[in-house]
């Protein structure tokens, strides 16, 4: 596809950090879930608990399992279950990498797609901080 | 199955059903296009002993997952365009925090009925639903022509430029907000509706359609799993083998797509999302448990 060239600079290493967070996110995911059967990393839920608990509505979950909500998670990242979740974690994040690596591309050159960009940020921010979970199910 | 029937099964039984269960579902989205994300959700959370609230969380992180593999060539070799992504992921993807939230704090039998009737709705959409291959745009709107939503690329098939463009603008956006809103809600990839709004409304050609909704849906859906991360509605012995499962297949499907009968597969998906459509519809009005 032929772009104006600010864009396909910009579309280019957007295409770069998403491959980069991705294959980097993956390996996190596979070996710590391997590090999590394995049991070398004891989990905070034990895996023959979890049949008892993975049918209850999430609210019931959070409660009976202590899962944590939130930024939580970090205070039991040395669980197994829970270390997890930095694969995951950097998986949700890529996107919102990818967009602040492109913004000073835009920025220079493209001062509406600069402004998208940024919009975006601030949305998936806002998503990522879990302040907007206190506005429906499953507060944090 | 009713729930302590599931407990008494050994724990690891499941991951492994789930790893199967999706390395054939990352096959058949490859060869009919629907994506991963609303088989999974449906499928799984109807035959398996697993909360729709995890289920949902998981559909989102495997839809995304599978997004964010395809997104980075797709972006490199052209054919998608991050410039017609930007402004629809952007509606769409504050509009599927809203439906995250909305759909953790729904009882869970009508998040179930409406689930059955959205994913009877998609397959309706699948089956009746046409594709341009180069729509007609006689002139953008001026909101595209302000963003400049158009671009030039090569169809190696005709082996010619294709230059494109993009009109309705503001009906593409309210239909994004739509999707959004049903993608965060029930845990679903949107790949089935990305592509007929860019493709059929906006006016965009067919192949940039497909390949510029995956890098929609990975913004999209970030912004929900996000929601769900934080309300502790991802268990990682779900997601895992799901993701990886799904990502296995996808290989797979991708090496058959020359030599798979793509009308067949097409009909095993529409019959797969009606039976498990009327399977979640009946679970949630409690005649089918």
């Amino acid at each position: 596809m032929e772009l104006k060239p600010d864009m396909e600079r910009a579309q280019h290493v957007f295409a770069q950090w998403l491959d980069a967070g991705t294959k980097i996110g993956f390996v996190l995911l596979v070996i710590s879930f391997a590090l999590y059967l394995s049991g070398l990393l004891p989990p905070q839920v034990p895996l023959a608990e979890l049949p008892k608990l993975w049918g209850l509505p999430l609210a019931k979950f959070v409660a009976t399992a202590g899962a944590p909500t939130g930024w939580q998670w970090l205070a039991l990242a040395s669980c197994g279950d829970y270390f997890n979740y930095f694969g995951i974690v950097l998986l949700a994040s890529i996107v919102m990498a990818a967009y602040l690596r492109v913004l000073p591309l835009l920025a220079q050159h493209d001062r509406n797609f600069a402004i998208i960009a940024a919009l975006e940020i601030v949305v998936l921010l806002a998503a990522a901080s879990g302040l907007l979970n206190s506005f429906g199910g499953g507060s944090p | 199955m009713h729930v302590s029937d599931t407990a008494a099964v050994a724990w690891w039984v499941w991951p492994i059903a789930l790893f199967f269960a999706t390395f054939a579902l990352g096959i058949v989205a490859v060869l009919s296009g629907v994506g991963g994300g609303v088989l999974f959700v449906p499928i799984v959370g109807s035959f398996f002993p697993f909360h729709l609230d995890f289920v949902r969380g998981t559909g989102l992180l495997l839809a995304l997952s599978g997004a964010l593999s395809a997104a980075p060539s797709l972006l490199s070799s052209g054919l998608a365009s991050l410039r017609l992504a930007m402004p629809f992921a952007l509606i769409g993807s504050a509009a599927s925090i809203a439906g995250a939230l909305l759909g953790l704090a729904l009882p869970p039998a009508l998040m179930q009925a409406a689930l059955g009737i959205t994913i009877l709705a998609i397959a309706v959409l699948i089956w009746r639903s046409k594709r341009s291959e180069y729509p007609e745009v006689a002139a953008p709107d001026r909101l595209a022509a302000a963003l400049q939503l158009n671009g030039v690329f090569h169809d190696p098939v005709d082996s010619r430029e294709v230059h494109w463009q993009t009109h309705r603008t503001p009906a593409g956006l309210v239909l994004f907000a739509g999707i959004g809103l049903l993608a965060g809600m029930f845990g679903l990839g949107a790949g089935w509706a990305n592509v007929p709004v860019l493709n059929l409304v906006l006016g965009a050609p067919l192949k940039v359609s497909v390949a510029t909704s995956g890098v929609v849906l990975s913004v999209v859906d970030t912004s929900a799993a996000w929601v769900y991360l934080h309300s502790g509605a991802v268990l990682p012995l779900i997601a895992v083998p799901s993701i990886v499962g799904v990502m296995l297949g996808a290989k797979i499907g991708a090496r058959l797509l020359r030599v798979a009968p793509a009308a067949t597969v097409r009909k095993l998906v529409i019959a797969l999302l009606l039976v498990a459509g009327a399977r979640a519809l009946l679970k949630g009005l409690g005649i089918w448990n």
